[in-house]
């Protein structure tokens, strides 16, 4: 037998509340989601170089824009990045200019009291070596799959313990996103009107996710094992260097080459 | 009460409904059928007002449901009091430290007194047989408790329409039966239900209306339910038996 109350229409009509915090949150999740469901853009190109040359050469250059402290230099490096860039097609060039952009921009509001206090030729020069840095590293990500990347860190003799950590939480990462917003989902549609206590229930997911997060967590490593993973990341066969991979290489040597013509400020 | 014209939804890089149109009358009983994978659960969301089209248009009532309407904080929450959805997953529905403030989380929002409170949240669980489990922690439940557990906190709000994304999930026969008999008492009274499902049995008699979408995320056919369920050859095509 249904209650009295569950047999007549609702006439409630909501008071003025502020939710503005949770339909942001869950507008930010979804964009992140969607970004993570996105299909990565493959090109032709990506199967001209080898996966760990691509790898050693953008963490030469990463390395190579972080200790120089000439100007020169680093418009050098920047102008040869983008000559790499402009080989890309035009989709992956702007992913990459958005992976590099909120970065520099966080760096340049840190930067700000400084530009202020002593000038801007050196924070400008710092904002350089972040794009830098940031786009070479987003390019090898979007030009090469985890699993050619995986197994040119392994030949890079990375510690398998610390890919087997990464590999779960990238996989781990979108998943834990989708419970997250389903949650917050919930939350946003039995918000059905003036809510005094918005942070308890922000906590009961925040709470309920942790839980979660552990159980899924110990799926996802079992459904791994269940699927032959031990634990060990093999090494892909012997390097097959080309063409490309010897024009990637001499790049990197003239720019290590050019560090020294350029030592210091001038 | 309901209108769907020419709806499009896309999810990652792939339509996942494609060109619906759909009109459900106020209470009517109505049934989404289709394959794992043909868009019912996102379709669920879209009449819920979680995701939106990408293209045509959803009605309810006459107003559009948009993200842009649902931006009006009062009709997005009077919208969500009208339109309970029950998720697939009871998990993702359950965030209170325990049943009892779950079940009241909604109602105390209604600005309704808190006896009354306490009584839909008392009625709402004894009507689903957990009467004794108010004060258990959510998330320590077995599946079929948390189901039920959601659909309380759903029915606490007194929706004018409820949406089940497969109901019957995680049920034992005996509650699946109970849920049956659950569904036409609250049709009965006027509510609308929309359901998807694809456990035919225990769903008889509850519907008038059966949409059944097909692998391609269209609607492939609507029409009287007890027609529709009883084409097994066309619900063999659509791989749905």
């Amino acid at each position: 037998m249904l209650p009295s109350w569950l047999q007549r229409a609702e006439t409630y009509w909501p008071a003025r509340d502020r939710d503005g915090f949770l339909d942001r949150t869950i507008r930010a999740l979804l964009h992140v989601l969607a970004l993570g469901r996105r299909r990565p853009l493959r090109c032709r190109h990506d199967r001209l170089s080898d996966p760990t040359c691509r790898l050693v050469c953008a963490l030469g250059f990463v390395l190579l824009v972080s200790v120089a402290r000439s100007p020169s230099f680093v418009a050098v490096a920047g102008a040869a990045f983008l000559v790499v860039l402009a080989l890309q097609p035009a989709s992956r060039i702007a992913e990459t200019l958005r992976a590099a952009g909120p970065t520099a921009a966080f760096t340049a509001v840190i930067l700000l009291p400084y530009a202020l206090s002593a000038g801007p030729v050196r924070p400008v020069f710092l904002v350089l070596k972040v794009i830098l840095s940031t786009g070479a590293v987003a390019l090898v990500g979007s030009t090469t799959e985890w699993a050619s990347l995986s197994g040119a860190a392994r030949r890079l003799r990375v510690p398998a313990l610390f890919l087997t950590v990464l590999d779960v939480f990238i996989r781990f990462v979108a998943l834990l996103g989708e419970v997250a917003l389903e949650m917050l989902q919930a939350v946003r549609l039995r918000s059905v009107g003036r809510n005094r206590n918005k942070s308890a229930a922000l906590g009961g997911v925040a709470g309920s996710l942790y839980l979660r997060s552990r159980e899924l967590a110990e799926e996802l490593h079992a459904a791994m094992v269940c699927r032959g993973f031990t634990g060990e990341y093999h090494s892909p066969g012997p390097l097959a260097l080309g063409r490309h991979d010897a024009i990637l290489g001499a790049g990197l040597a003239a720019l290590a080459i050019a560090l020294f013509v350029w030592p210091s400020v001038p | 009460m309901i209108r769907l014209q020419d709806v499009c939804c896309t999810y990652g890089d792939g339509d996942v409904l494609s060109h619906l149109d759909l009109e459900i009358h106020t209470g009517a009983a109505v049934a989404f059928i289709g394959p794992n994978g043909c868009g019912k659960s996102t379709l669920m969301k879209l009449l819920a007002g979680v995701l939106f089209a990408r293209v045509g248009c959803y009605h309810f009532d006459g107003e559009p449901i948009t993200a842009r309407r649902l931006e009006d904080q009062a009709f997005a929450k009077r919208f969500h009091q009208r339109v309970g959805l029950l998720f697939q997953a009871s998990d993702a529905q359950l965030f209170c430290p325990s049943v009892g403030e779950e079940v009241a989380f909604g109602p105390r929002q209604m600005a309704l007194s808190e006896e009354e409170v306490r009584r839909r949240t008392d009625d709402s669980l004894r009507l689903l047989g957990m009467g004794t489990l108010g004060d258990r922690v959510p998330y320590h439940l077995s599946g079929g408790e948390k189901r039920r557990v959601a659909l309380a906190s759903v029915l606490a709000l007194n929706p004018d329409v409820l949406l089940l994304d497969e109901p019957m999930n995680g049920l034992d026969p005996r509650m699946k039966e109970f849920l049956r008999r659950l569904l036409l008492d609250l049709n009965g009274t006027g509510k609308t239900i929309i359901c998807s499902t694809h456990d035919l049995r225990y769903v008889d008699g509850v519907f008038d209306t059966a949409v059944v979408l097909s692998e391609d995320h269209r609607i492939a056919r609507i029409g009287p339910y007890g027609e529709v369920v009883a084409d097994e050859a066309f619900l063999r095509e659509m791989n749905v038996v």
